[in-house]
């Protein structure tokens, strides 16, 4: 048994399901649950409690993701990275997806939520504003998630996928 | 002499509601297209959850089609 691969694609897998089921909670949940929230005055409670926690693995997950993943493809990475194998193509495509998306939750939700939630001082013009930069980041990153799991799927699995 | 009232020029906000005439000016880029009755700005579609469930389908069928495609299938 080769550790390397095997435990790299484990970890992938278990960090993968937290970023993403973090990432689904945060839209297909949160999203409405903080408006209905706000509008009978419970919403300080999950700004507080919940946010700060989830926001905390969401992210971590995310470096781990990559990290592990980056492992797993080894010394095939600048192959998948660059298109320059036949063999590496859907794995390549979902590889840029997860790296476009890492980048999206430490530059763009991250830095934003901070301000949301009041970890760092920002006014309340800059708070809407961040409310929805932080937003479509985050919709953006639901939206790559759709064609990234296809391809990390397909990466396995080419014939099946592509004929 | 006194106009009939046939021949009296409207003003551009008496002959279209302010709503039409927004989605003109949005939606068009010289005089040819026709306005869009009923729209006053175009929606991000990552604004409701279910468009951007759609995007996110129609880039993977578009991405599955280029991938088959550079690798001969």
């Amino acid at each position: 048994m080769d550790w390397v691969p095997a435990i790299s694609r484990w970890i992938h897998l278990l960090a993968g399901v937290m970023w993403i089921g973090l990432l689904y909670y945060f839209n297909f949940v949160n999203v409405a649950a903080a408006k209905a929230a706000a509008a009978d005055g419970t919403a300080a409670g999950i700004s507080k409690h919940v946010m700060p926690r989830a926001l905390f693995w969401f992210r971590w997950a995310a470096v781990v993701t990559w990290l592990a993943g980056a492992a797993l493809l080894g010394r095939h990475f600048h192959e998948a990275f660059f298109f320059l194998n036949k063999a590496y193509y859907p794995i390549g495509v979902g590889a840029w997806f997860g790296t476009i998306m890492l980048i999206n939750v430490w530059w763009l939700i991250w830095p934003n939520q901070k301000k949301i939630l009041g970890i760092i001082a920002a006014t309340d013009e800059e708070k809407n504003k961040a409310r929805r930069v932080a937003f479509l980041a985050s919709r953006t990153n639901t939206m790559f998630s759709i064609p990234m799991l296809y391809f990390m799927a397909a990466g396995a699995h080419t014939a099946l996928y592509f004929g | 002499m006194r106009a009939s009232s046939a021949f009296v020029r409207k003003s551009r906000s008496e002959k279209q509601p302010l709503a039409i005439r927004l989605a003109w000016t949005e939606n068009t880029r010289g005089a040819a297209a026709a306005p869009i009755i009923g729209r006053t700005t175009m929606k991000n579609p990552l604004d409701s959850l279910w468009g951007t469930v759609i995007c996110g389908l129609i880039l993977t069928l578009f991405l599955h089609n280029i991938v088959r495609y550079a690798l001969g299938g």
